[in-house]
């Protein structure tokens, strides 16, 4: 028995170190599932395939741009030489440099992120891989619509450093759910529900592989929870691949946004007179969103898109919902059916029933953006900014307002001692209206060549104030 | 007791006699201490609600033999609503035991003074102010007042020098300490009334020195309202319960423009102010003012000298609130390079959430009232929506267990599929949905402070 176990493992690992890269190999006939055998197969089978990322970023904070370092983890995943790992690891890396398992370090790039996700895809650089004739593997990727609770699961990464760290657990929840979240203001967990496992998952970890016994990737291990001791949480592997297909064609998804929040049926079934296993609650409308100009209202329950039923009992059937909806074309028209209460009572003593109707709304989709644009450092003034979205004058129920936004101002600078702050929109430098970033790039370019004390409207919530910047 | 040009004649003779002497300063002292003291009260209450209560102590001072005693602003805060200021009670120090009750009869329209009235005659005697002295730096003031019940109302009084005087929305002297709140002050070298003290919340916060902004009645106060600020309130004693609303302008926000923008806007004017943004609907936007307006002058008058933004908006703000709503003012203003006039006549300010009658509902453990201008301009939403907002949450109330609790602050908009209009139509339609046999749950729609919308279910099965 034991012999053959380690020919298996021998074939297996000596079989895939070619020159270059290797496909995932096949997994033998018979795998011999004794616990210990099953776990170092499937570790031995991954770990060639399981990265560190050193990542060099550059960060906008107080107004200053400030170079920072982390790390984290990841797993190629074919043999172009694509890493898959987590937005929050590299998806803002100005300078990646990744150590293989054979302990080789190679730079690589960043092909494409999705904040929405918190994932991103990195690619080795393979001029210096054929070059230097370095090895690596490639992993192979499983599926998450068949993993089972309490299954047996490996976590492979670099946690506080300490590069190609197995750990091992079991699966301890599937479809974990959480509320939507941001991660330095990006917008994140809003198309996935997680696979909780308790294989210790530490900071450095992310981005790293979950695999099943087989050795097969299920998911990319993304969270913990502070202070919680064995609760690690990861992307499920389905939901990663059809992240990774859209990012090898363009840097970033293209998603749907209609505007309305959703809550789950429970509770409220009864009263809203919702038939069973149908429907989700429509809560909150944007202001000013496709949901709203087509009439969508609170309380509204949607029980079809473009004829298909949909419904949400509890919260972790949300964010398949959501999913489907963003996977729409940008422009999209879809007909949603809505219940609608018709008739309101009367009066308190009436006892009249509301009788629901079923009623067709016309939807047209938008670009989901994200509320955070990308930063740029002015230096000569000492502040950053960024473009108003319109996410964000959303959220703060401002009107229509272009402008650059100011993040934040860099101490004892000219912006400082302009009084402006962080938050204020400039929409006009000495009489020239600002649209947004670039614009403001021209006003200062031009500023520089005269500085003399030039007067600068910003819009402070809602009201607009002036300030005057002095050389 | 020797008074006038007899002092001096006096005060010499004792010299020649006697070893340790008074000083001249402290005769007048010791004179208006023991007068004083018999126009000073002591004014106890509970806040009080469904939820709990809380009790204040206060100094007040008797001004009429209708038993009409001026009390500090901040001891019947505006916060609250009058219905909660419950159990009234005045205590004249020496026959403390006897509580006489009182009723609250309202505010000053600067809101730094409030009266309550005496139900029953006291003993006390009426505040003589007497010759007014004016307040100049370095001069000795002193102060005279009542400690609590936990010292026996034992009388005190301190004395100090002026420090600076202080121009911002009001006039406000600072000394290096005095007695506690609504203390009558007096130079210490004439004995003639020179002002009452303040208590922490009226200063601004470069003088409050980290102290926390709400009012602790018994704290020793630094600083006083000068004669010209407390006379008005001195002189028009109210009878009756009377409410006084304020001039209103209908500005958002406003703010001063310092010298840096008013060179680069060539504003020759010491002191301007920016309108921020006008409120919809409401005075200023009706009289034509928009925002971006610079205002320079009111009825042709420079409102401020000071140089720094933060003291430009407290004069202009003290001008504004001199007058009374339906007075009108014509504000100088520059907008686009161009000087303009335009007259405007002074509206009140809007309802205050505690003037909106506050109702507990038992059954939910909610107090609500009805939406205030306030509400709806902090929400972002239209002046016309309607609704009741929930002001306090009684511990343990149903309304806020479970998966989607109401909570304070929300603006709920429909209980059960029916808009609501006002607090009348809320508390029937709660009332009624709650007394239908075998009523199990309740549902709400509501806004919260963001402005977003919250559908929340309580479940009424116990």
């Amino acid at each position: 028995m034991q012999s053959r176990c380690v020919i298996s493992l021998l074939l297996v690992i000596s079989g895939s170190l070619v020159a270059g890269c290797s496909s995932a190999p096949q997994v033998p006939a018979a795998i011999d599932t004794h616990p210990s055998y099953a776990v170092r197969y499937a570790t031995n089978r991954i770990s060639p395939a399981v990265v560190q990322l050193n990542i060099v970023s550059e960060e906008m904070r107080n107004g200053e741009l400030q170079t920072e370092r982390s790390l984290g983890s990841g797993v190629i995943i074919d043999p172009e030489g694509h890493i898959l790992t987590n937005f929050h690891v590299a998806g803002r890396a100005k300078r990646i440099d990744v150590v293989l398992a054979s302990k080789e370090h190679v730079r690589a790039k960043l092909v494409g992120s999705d904040h929405w996700t918190d994932l991103a895809l990195v690619q080795l650089d393979m001029n210096d891989i054929h070059q230097r004739k370095l090895l690596f593997q490639v992993a192979a990727l499983g599926r998450s619509s068949n993993v089972e609770l309490g299954e047996p699961v490996m976590a492979i990464g670099t946690p506080f450093g300490l590069s190609r760290t197995v750990t091992s657990g079991i699966i301890s929840n599937t479809d974990r759910y959480f509320d939507e979240n941001t991660i330095d203001g990006y917008e994140t967990g809003w198309f996935n529900n997680w696979i909780q496992t308790d294989a210790a998952i530490n900071p450095g970890n992310s981005g790293g592989p979950l695999v099943n016994l087989r050795g097969e990737v299920i998911g990319i291990n993304t969270r913990g929870i502070p202070n919680g001791n064995n609760m690690g949480f990861a992307i499920p592997i389905d939901t990663a691949l059809g992240v990774v297909d859209g990012l090898k064609k363009q840097p970033h998804i293209l998603r749907s946004y209609v505007g309305f929040d959703l809550e789950p049926i429970q509770d409220f079934e009864h009263f809203y007179k919702v038939p069973d296993d149908q429907g989700v609650l429509i809560a909150n409308i944007d202001p000013e969103s496709p949901a709203e100009i087509a009439g969508l209202k609170p309380e509204d329950v949607l029980m079809e898109i473009d004829g298909k039923p949909v419904s949400a009992r509890f919260p972790e059937e949300l964010a398949a919902i959501r999913k489907r909806i963003s996977e729409y074309p940008v422009g999209s028209h879809l007909s949603l059916t809505i219940l609608r209460p018709d008739v309101v009572h009367q009066s308190p003593q009436a006892g009249e029933e509301t009788r629901n109707e079923l009623h067709f709304m016309n939807i047209t989709t938008d670009k989901l953006e994200s509320a955070v644009a990308e930063p740029r450092l002015f230096q000569i003034w000492g502040l950053t900014v960024r473009d108003v979205t319109r996410p964000y004058l959303r959220e703060r129920r401002l009107a229509h307002v272009q402008g650059a936004l100011v993040l934040a101002t860099r101490s004892g600078s000219l912006a400082e001692r302009a009084r402006m702050q962080m938050g204020d929109i400039i929409v006009d430098v000495n009489g020239r209206k600002i649209a947004g970033v670039d614009e403001l790039a021209l006003a200062v370019k031009d500023w520089e060549q005269h500085p003399s004390p030039v007067s600068i409207d910003v819009s402070r919530d809602r009201s607009q104030t002036m300030l005057v910047l002095k050389p | 007791m020797v008074v006038g040009k007899h002092r001096a004649v006096a005060f010499s003779v004792c010299c020649i006699f006697l070893q340790f002497v008074p000083l001249q300063a402290e005769v007048p002292m010791v004179e208006r201490f023991t007068s004083v003291a018999r126009s000073l009260v002591v004014v106890e209450y509970s806040i009080r609600n469904e939820l709990g209560s809380h009790e204040l102590i206060g100094q007040g001072i008797l001004l009429n033999r209708d038993g009409v005693i001026l009390v500090a602003g901040d001891l019947f805060n505006e916060g609250f609503p009058t219905a909660w200021y419950q159990d009234i009670k005045i205590r004249e120090p020496g026959r403390q035991s006897v509580a006489i009750p009182a009723t609250f009869l309202g505010r000053t329209r600067d809101r730094l003074f409030g009266y309550v009235k005496a139900s029953e005659p006291l003993d006390s005697v009426p505040f003589e102010p007497g010759d007014a002295a004016v307040s100049c730096v370095g001069r000795s003031v002193f102060s005279v007042a009542y400690l609590d019940r936990s010292a026996n109302y034992a009388l005190t009084v301190r004395k100090s020098d002026i420090q600076t005087v202080f121009d911002l929305d009001h006039t406000v002297i600072q000394t290096g300490g005095l007695t506690r709140s609504n203390s009558p002050v007096y130079d210490a070298e004439t004995g003639d009334f020179i002002g009452i003290t303040l208590s922490v919340t009226h200063l601004p916060s470069f003088l409050r020195s980290g102290r926390s902004p709400e009012p602790v009645e018994s704290e020793p106060s630094s600083c006083f309202f000068p004669f010209d600020e407390v006379k008005s309130a001195l002189a028009n004693v109210p009878s009756e319960p009377f409410y006084l609303p304020r001039a209103w302008l209908g500005i958002g926000e406003i703010s001063g423009l310092d010298e840096d923008v008013r060179t680069i806007k060539q504003i020759r004017q010491p002191a301007a102010i920016s309108i921020g943004t006008v409120i919809p609907d409401d005075v200023a936007e009706k009289s034509g003012l928009k925002g971006g307006d610079i205002i320079l002058t009111v009825d042709g008058q420079q409102f401020s000298t000071a140089s720094l933004p933060q003291f430009m908006v407290m004069h202009f703000t003290r001008v504004i609130n001199s007058h009374k709503p339906g007075d009108n003012i014509v504000l100088g203003i520059l907008r686009d390079e161009k000087r303009i006039d335009i007259p405007v006549t002074l509206g009140a300010s809007p309802k205050l959430p505690s003037e909106m009658p506050h109702i507990f509902s038992p059954e939910l453990g909610l107090i609500t009232r009805d939406v205030v201008f306030a509400d709806t301009y902090a929400r972002k939403l239209p002046r016309e929506t309607h609704g009741v907002v929930v002001a306090a949450i009684k511990n343990g109330a149903i309304a806020a267990l479970g998966a989607t609790p109401i909570k304070s602050g929300y603006l709920i908009t429909k209980v059960n599929d029916q808009p609501i209009e006002d607090q009348t139509q809320f508390l029937d339609i709660t009332k009624a949905a709650l007394t239908v046999p075998g009523a199990r749950e309740m549902f709400f729609v509501a806004i919260d402070a963001a402005g977003e919308t919250k559908i929340c279910r309580v479940d009424l099965a116990k």
